[in-house]
């Protein structure tokens, strides 16, 4: 008799909760890491990535600037990123930036992107009203760089039923722009391969 | 022998009665949210808000409710409420993507799947679903002029869709492991007689390369980036958008113009403005029960049964309810359609059958066997235990068939097919008109900024418009109208 009530329980208690809706929960443990830590989570473009590309670059880079007589002042021009994930090739040329800043080997004019920012700190500055004369920072003294820096990133990406492979390219060059010659040019390639 | 009834007799009877709830209570979910939906495509959305809630009277609400609900207050106009019932929705995706991520099998194995039906499964949200939540509550944010909340939306989509992509390999590798375990001959659609294979084979479904990927999503993504002066986040969007739609020169253009567009002056005058213009309505899913040859064990041992099971079926949409063109001041634009929604939910379904089958298949092999045991029970007993095992047998045998159903939860009131326009207007109030087959409808629409959105949904004979300016101090909002002038709702409403 046991069995046939057990059975039986199981069996209605299944069925009639067959309509019912069940409550989702989150369980969360939040721990810290470092954040230079060798991330291969996916294969997609990462963190690694992007800290690998930044320090190979901005080495390149200081070398080149170290033979310089004067810090040259640089600005930053997009890095095009002709592949199909959505990478912020803004965030690796900040990167290679804070890099050269910090080592004190270049300098580096307002870029394309900041320029907005700056011409409307200036406007405001001697527009408003609102600033002693002799503090406001007068406009026509921007410094104009004398080196362009820009570049892109490419992927070949290749699968088969086993494994996806993804190579990355990531290509930089340095122009002086008053002569139109490129001064400097490196490029840094990585490979992840994994199991799908 | 006139008298009291035998025992098995009145069970017999209580068995029935239990069934007969049974079934009731288990309603497919298109029969469940037909009204809401009439409701809606009538114009009538206080009547289909008020019929929604009363469907979820309780206290305990679903992913479903959230996604339904919040359709129905952006075609309000208020989307407000909307995109804070859809982050209620989103809220639970990202309990399904922690499950994802911490513990697979949590997700993967559900008992009450195998027990009764599929509907006992937290219903998580088809994969197409999660990332067009995400797409939808970027559109909120954008109709209320809050572009970088837009972004972070998007971005989240990316990820979601980098979760779904890992979870879904996981669990067609699972249901393959499950379906050798248990000797099961059939693991593919192809292989159920009499299933409409040509729903799932169609070539609009296998073009796809996976369920949750949209043309759109990519596209609208390259618009945000792009308005935001991000060419790098940009260029993606439309490359990726190109690939799922080649050979569209509206789309390649996106890509091609995206550094022109960039370099040239920008203009508060000019505005870049991508119509977005959403057409129908997900489709339903259907049951429909077919037999499958199953090794259930009975008396004498394993033996092949044809057993009937209920399969999930997605018909193609016969009416393609997309404008070839909408007219601007006089204007008339190409109209590219970019994501059919309906083949998003047959490719999610495609992939989704393996599991489907597998679980199906199981079930009806745990129900075969407990009919077994009962029916043995039956045989080798006497008096009441003969009686009771005579009656769960046959409550399982019509259990088995009555709480049998596909699982035909889907989210109904999501758009069927996004397409888009794109053209510079000079900024100010512009009247957009679009041709269907309930006739002329307008909408005066304001635009401002170096970029705007026009989002226009058609639903029924309803246009319902909405427009956000990027990078303009004040967000310029036109909430829903409809031709009915005297239903249109929000502010700015404005539609013949």
């Amino acid at each position: 008799m046991s069995f046939y009530k057990v059975a039986a329980a199981v069996c209605i208690s299944a069925a009639l909760g067959a309509c019912a809706n069940s409550t989702p929960t989150v369980n969360g443990d939040v721990r810290y890491g470092d954040a230079q830590a060798v991330e291969t989570v996916t294969n997609q473009f990462g963190s690694t990535d992007l800290q690998t590309i930044a320090e190979a670059m901005a080495r390149s880079l200081a070398q080149t600037a170290a033979g310089f007589k004067t810090r040259p002042l640089v600005t930053i021009a997009d890095v095009k990123n002709k592949t199909d994930e959505y990478i912020d090739t803004r965030s690796i040329t900040d990167s290679i930036r804070t890099q050269l800043l910090k080592s004190g080997t270049m300098r580096f004019a307002t870029d394309i992107a900041g320029m907005r920012e700056q011409t409307d700190e200036l406007a405001r500055q001697n527009t408003s009203g609102l600033y002693k004369q002799s503090s406001v920072a007068r406009t026509g003294q921007m410094e104009a760089a004398k080196y362009r820096i820009e570049g892109s990133i490419t992927s070949i990406v290749k699968r088969n039923e086993d494994v996806k492979d993804v190579y990355y390219k990531f290509s930089l060059i340095m122009t002086n722009i008053q002569e139109g010659t490129i001064e400097w040019a490196d490029e840094k390639e990585i490979r992840k391969t994994s199991p799908r | 022998m006139a008298g009291r009834p035998r025992a098995s007799v009145l069970f017999r009877h209580a068995g029935l009665v239990m069934l007969t709830a049974m079934v009731a209570g288990c309603a497919g979910y298109s029969s469940q949210t037909a009204e809401t939906v009439s409701a809606a495509k009538a114009g009538d959305l206080s009547e289909a808000l008020a019929l929604h809630e009363k469907q979820n009277a309780s206290a305990d609400k679903d992913l479903l409710y959230y996604l339904e609900k919040g359709e129905l207050l952006r075609l309000q106009g208020n989307y407000q409420a909307s995109r804070k019932s859809w982050l209620m929705a989103d809220n639970r995706i990202q309990a399904w993507e922690d499950d994802v991520r911490t513990d697979p099998s949590k997700v993967l194995g559900d008992i009450g799947s195998y027990l009764v039906n599929d509907t006992t499964r937290r219903y998580d949200g088809r994969d197409y679903e999660k990332v067009f939540l995400n797409v939808q509550i970027a559109l909120d944010h954008l109709a209320l002029g809050d572009w970088n909340d837009a972004r972070t939306e998007i971005t989240k989509m990316h990820e979601r869709e980098a979760v779904i992509a890992d979870y879904r390999s996981k669990e067609i590798d699972a249901a393959m492991d499950e379906a050798r375990a248990k000797g099961l001959r059939t693991t593919s659609y192809k292989d159920l007689s009499g299933y409409p294979v040509e729903t799932l084979d169609d070539p609009a479904v296998r073009s796809l390369t996976n369920s949750y990927e949209s043309a759109f999503g990519n596209y609208l993504a390259g618009f945000v980036y792009e308005a935001l002066d991000e060419p790098s986040l940009a260029a993606p969007g439309y490359r990726k958008a190109a690939e799922m739609r080649p050979n569209v020169p509206l789309v390649d253009d996106g890509l091609k113009g995206l550094d022109s567009r960039l370099s040239a002056p920008k203009t508060r005058d000019d505005v870049d403005t991508l119509l977005v213009i959403e057409t129908g309505q997900a489709p339903a899913i259907h049951s429909q029960t077919l037999p499958i040859m199953l090794p259930i064990p009975g008396r004498y041992g394993m033996s092949l049964v044809a057993t009937p099971v209920s399969w999930p079926v997605i018909w193609p949409d016969p009416t393609n309810g997309v404008p070839s063109s909408v007219t601007v001041d006089g204007t008339a634009l190409p109209v590219v359609m970019l994501t059919d929604v309906n083949a998003m939910a047959r490719r999610a379904l495609r992939d989704e059958m393996p599991g489907i089958i597998v679980r199906s298949s199981i079930r009806a092999i745990t129900r075969g066997a407990v009919q077994a045991g009962f029916e043995q029970g039956t045989q080798n007993g006497n008096g009441e235990a003969a009686a009771i095992g005579e009656l769960i047998g046959l409550i399982t045998a019509v259990a088995s068939v009555a709480t049998e159903v596909a699982d035909e939860r889907i989210w109904r009131l999501l758009p069927g097919y996004y397409s888009i326009a794109r053209t510079t207007l000079p900024a100010g109030t512009h009247r957009i008109t679009l041709t269907t087959q309930y006739g002329v409808e307008s909408a005066d629409v304001p635009v401002s900024g170096p970029y705007a959105v026009v989002a226009l949904r058609l639903f029924g004979p309803n246009l319902y418009a909405a427009s956000s300016a990027a990078n303009s101090n004040a967000s310029a909002v036109a909430a829903a109208g409809q031709r009915a002038a005297t239903a249109s709702a929000g502010a700015g409403a404005a539609a013949k």
